[in-house]
């Protein structure tokens, strides 16, 4: 049984049913980066589409004097960028010039927390284009592509794109480990608390499944059973965060005020102590909660109760 | 001397030539005494047409050569009633009007029991079947048998054209015997007398420098005196050819074209010589002194023509029967060349006395009937396209991601081209061409952005072709080769979205081979149409990498040439 959607909740998936179908039929090979041939450039030393995570870059020519590319100077030096949306094939073509000891590789962090999930080393390639594909974990909610130069080799790079495909039968498989309460994923294998909760056959209406501490109903996407995600505390049920739109984690003082000090929480009210600490909410800006000046929410990453 | 002078004299002497006018044909011993029997009834057809037929160029002097024969004839013959009738530039069906007017005459004379002669005259372009009188022909055949068939006591004719040596030679029979007396036979003393200027297979030509052809010009020459070998006052038929001949093989034994040798076909029967003209009786000659050994050009001051060419020897004095007026002569002896003024007066002769002198440039000849190339310039302009070439520049460039911006099925470049040609020998012309080579544009998108590449090129070749005639002189096909500096221009523009646009252009200079081979459809009035197929390698534009793009390949065109006389 899926958890009950609010009347709220049944209006804004509607909303973003309706945008991803035609996200979806507008998109089958969707520039996933920002500036993928390195043009905007905001002053001489940094890219307006890219963040510059290290090190240091410069614009230089590249077969014509016009079209510019990206150098990346020092070692190291990092330069990334959030993907536009979270595809299940995603197909990486880069155009470069780089040398074996520059050690340049391209790597993908999902879901953000800032473990790099993904890493490629890039070839030696002579202002060649050089390809790959991946195929992405089943769920994630959103993932940041990082160029590292980690040599002291020349490494110019004229063209980054990375597309989404509608197939990716031929592209390595990337599985996610130990993600935490929050996270989308795809089976329990992947979440640190081993429950991956939610209706992966569903992912348009209700969101991704994501680690939880418990599953209400038994609903658990691995299909490993659901014995083992009821809540046993006292008082305890199994619940969604308040004023949540979809891909809710679910806890066992969801709302309650019982939470222990480092019980898994969304927010104060999960906790005894009132203060949910670590916890990341991504608020829906222009959806209050009713009765409340909070804003709704569309994904919670866990903190632990003070 | 050519195997058909020699049949000639043979002829001459076999049947006892000087033979057919007793009126003409008496040999006064002094120059004045001139026959006391009337003086016959003449009528001539002087025909001369500048323009020819498809392929050939126009000329430039065949219509001022009828004059000077109809001049020459009037100023000098001895000759009763006279209808000289001279056509310029007429239609076929005005000569055969005019033969058929002529013809009623002599029939008349002839049912009196008068004798009447007829000349026939034609100056212009001929090919072995049908001499061209602009866009028309006349076919020689219709033309011989209606010459054939005059009532006249002497037809004499005078072919002044290419391969005019063919006149009599139609349908595989002899000169001799379609023009013998096989078929005039019933004129009994009378008879046919066909003067061409150059054999079956040879080119009749025309001289800038004597604005004329060269045979009419020496058989003019020969009629006003020059020919008179015997000095008795008169030019005979036998003088006046042997001059033109002579005059005219040495003429034209050094040009470009060759050798020219003018033909005599006759079938005279009757006693005495045939005179033709009696300078003697002219009281305004040009007497060259007997110990002169020059060349003498003598031009009329006027009309800036040349109305005499005489190689004098030392020995005999010459005397030309020139109408009163100003003159100016050219001596040649050796490399040594002067000019002398002359002024002939109503009342005597004037002896040339050697003065002055200014150089005189040799110029070259050129073939009658197909002007002579050294003296053409030409502008060809061409429409067509080029294909466009694949190599290392456009793989990089689909590296990078462009792709050639062509939505509807692929059309090839367009090509123009535009230049400019000069003859240098019958058959290799040297020109200069400007041309577009390929245009391209390669886009890549970019977000809600494109990126843009684009070049042109264009070449600057001069080139060296060759050209033979296929079929007639309508059809040529040639071949072509050449080289010089291309140029490339390179555009760039990007089109960030929210950023002002990127726009870059680099200018690429390399070099460019070319060759070509085409045929070309020659057209009346200079006129010609071509259609061009050609490979150009032009390694022109290069990128930041080293990659090359050969913005040449190969080309397909049809175009139009004009060619135009070299101003003098």
């Amino acid at each position: 049984m899926n958890p009950a959607p609010t009347p709220i909740r049944r209006a804004a998936r509607s909303v973003l049913v309706l945008a991803g179908l035609g996200l979806s039929l507008a998109a089958c090979e969707e520039d996933l980066l920002n500036d993928p041939t390195f043009r905007t450039w905001c002053g001489d030393d940094k890219l307006c589409a890219w963040d510059i995570d290290a090190g240091r870059i410069s614009r230089v020519p590249t077969w014509h004097e016009d079209d510019g590319g990206v150098s990346m100077l020092e070692t190291p030096t990092v330069i990334g960028q959030t993907l536009k949306s979270s595809p299940k094939c995603l197909a990486f073509t880069m155009v470069a010039d780089v040398e074996a000891r520059a050690q340049v590789s391209i790597e993908i962090d999902f879901n953000g927390d800032g473990k790099v999930d993904w890493t490629y080393p890039v070839p030696e390639v002579r202002w060649r284009q050089w390809q790959t594909l991946i195929t992405a974990p089943k769920a994630y909610r959103h993932a940041r592509f990082s160029i590292r130069k980690a040599g002291t080799g020349r490494a110019v790079i004229a063209e980054m794109r990375l597309v989404s495909k509608d197939k990716c039968a031929e592209g390595a498989k990337v599985e996610l480990r130990d993600l935490p309460i929050g996270s989308a994923c795809g089976s329990g294998a992947e979440c640190r608390s081993g429950i991956c909760c939610g209706d992966p056959r569903n992912t348009a209406l209700v969101g991704p499944p994501v680690c939880s501490e418990c599953c209400p109903g038994g609903t658990v996407c691995d299909g490993a059973g659901c014995g083992a995600t009821a809540c046993t505390g006292a008082g305890q049920k199994c619940g969604a965060p308040r004023c949540m739109l979809l891909a809710s984690p679910f806890l066992c003082n969801a709302q309650l005020r019982t939470g222990a000090t480092g019980a898994p929480c969304a927010d104060g009210t999960d906790c005894a102590s009132g203060v949910c600490d670590g916890a990341k909410a991504t608020p829906l800006q222009t959806a209050p909660c009713p009765n409340t000046t909070d804003k709704l929410v569309i994904d919670v990453l866990a903190g632990t109760c003070r | 001397m050519s195997s058909m002078s020699r049949t000639f004299l043979r002829r001459l002497t076999r049947r006892a030539l000087p033979a057919a006018l007793p009126l003409l044909a008496s040999t006064p011993a002094l120059a004045d005494d001139v026959p006391s029997t009337p003086a016959p009834a003449a009528y001539a057809i002087i025909v001369g047409a500048n323009a020819g037929g498809p392929g050939q160029e126009t000329l430039r002097w065949a219509e001022e050569d009828a004059r000077r024969v109809s001049a020459v004839l009037t100023e000098l013959g001895r000759f009763g009633a006279t209808d000289f009738k001279t056509l310029t530039a007429p239609r076929a069906a005005d000569v055969a009007r005019e033969v058929d007017l002529v013809a009623a005459k002599l029939r008349a004379h002839k049912e009196r029991g008068e004798d009447a002669v007829f000349f026939f005259y034609y100056s212009g372009h001929a090919r072995a079947n049908a001499i061209n009188l602009g866009a028309e022909e006349l076919p020689v055949s219709a033309l011989r048998e209606r010459l054939m068939t005059l009532p006249s006591a002497l037809t004499l004719v005078v072919l002044d054209a290419c391969q005019s040596g063919a006149f009599a030679r139609v349908k595989g029979a002899e000169p001799a015997a379609d023009f013998s007396f096989n078929s005039v036979a019933q004129l009994g003393q009378h008879g046919m007398v066909v003067m061409s200027s150059s054999t079956a297979q040879e080119l009749s030509q025309e001289s800038e420098e004597l604005k004329g052809s060269y045979f009419t010009h020496h058989l003019v020459t020969g009629l006003r005196g020059a020919g008179d070998t015997d000095g008795d006052g008169r030019v005979s038929l036998d003088e006046a050819y042997r001059y033109a001949y002579k005059r005219t093989l040495a003429s034209t034994s050094r040009t470009q074209v060759g050798s020219q040798h003018a033909t005599l076909e006759t079938d005279l029967r009757g006693k005495g010589d045939l005179a033709l003209t009696y300078p003697a009786r002219m009281k305004s000659r040009l007497e060259l002194p007997a110990a002169l050994d020059a060349r003498v050009i003598v031009f009329h001051k006027p009309s800036a023509s040349a109305v005499a060419d005489v190689q004098k020897a030392s020995g005999h004095k010459v005397g030309l029967a020139l109408v009163a007026g100003a003159y100016e002569a050219v001596v040649r002896r050796g490399s040594l060349i002067s000019t002398c003024n002359v002024t002939l007066g109503e009342s005597e002769p004037h002896v040339l006395d050697v003065t002055s002198c200014t150089p005189v440039k040799d110029v070259p000849a050129r073939r009658k009937g197909e002007l002579d190339e050294i003296e053409h310039w030409g502008i060809e302009g061409g429409l067509g396209t080029n294909f466009y070439t694949r190599g290392p520049y456009t793989d990089r460039l689909r590296e990078f991601g462009y792709e050639a911006n062509r939505p509807f099925l692929d059309p090839p470049s367009l090509r123009v081209s535009l230049g400019v040609t000069r003859s240098l020998t019958r058959n290799v012309t040297a020109g200069l061409v400007a041309n577009t080579l390929t245009n391209d544009t390669w886009k890549r998108r970019v977000g809600s952005g494109n990126d843009t590449t684009s070049w042109s090129s264009y070449a600057a070749t001069a080139f060296v072709r060759a050209e033979a005639d296929v079929a007639g002189s309508w059809l040529t096909v040639y071949g072509q080769g050449g080289g010089g500096p291309g140029f490339g221009r390179v555009t760039f523009r990007s089109t960030p979205p929210g950023q002002p646009a990127i726009d870059g252009a680099r200018l690429h200079v390399g070099w460019v081979l070319s060759g070509a081979a085409g045929l070309r459809f020659n057209l009346p009035h200079h006129v010609a149409f071509t259609a061009q197929g050609g490979y150009e390698l032009a390694p022109v534009i290069d990128n930041l990498l080293g990659d090359t793009l050969n913005v040449g390949g190969f080309s397909a065109q049809l175009g139009m040439r004009v060619r135009f006389e070299e101003p003098r």
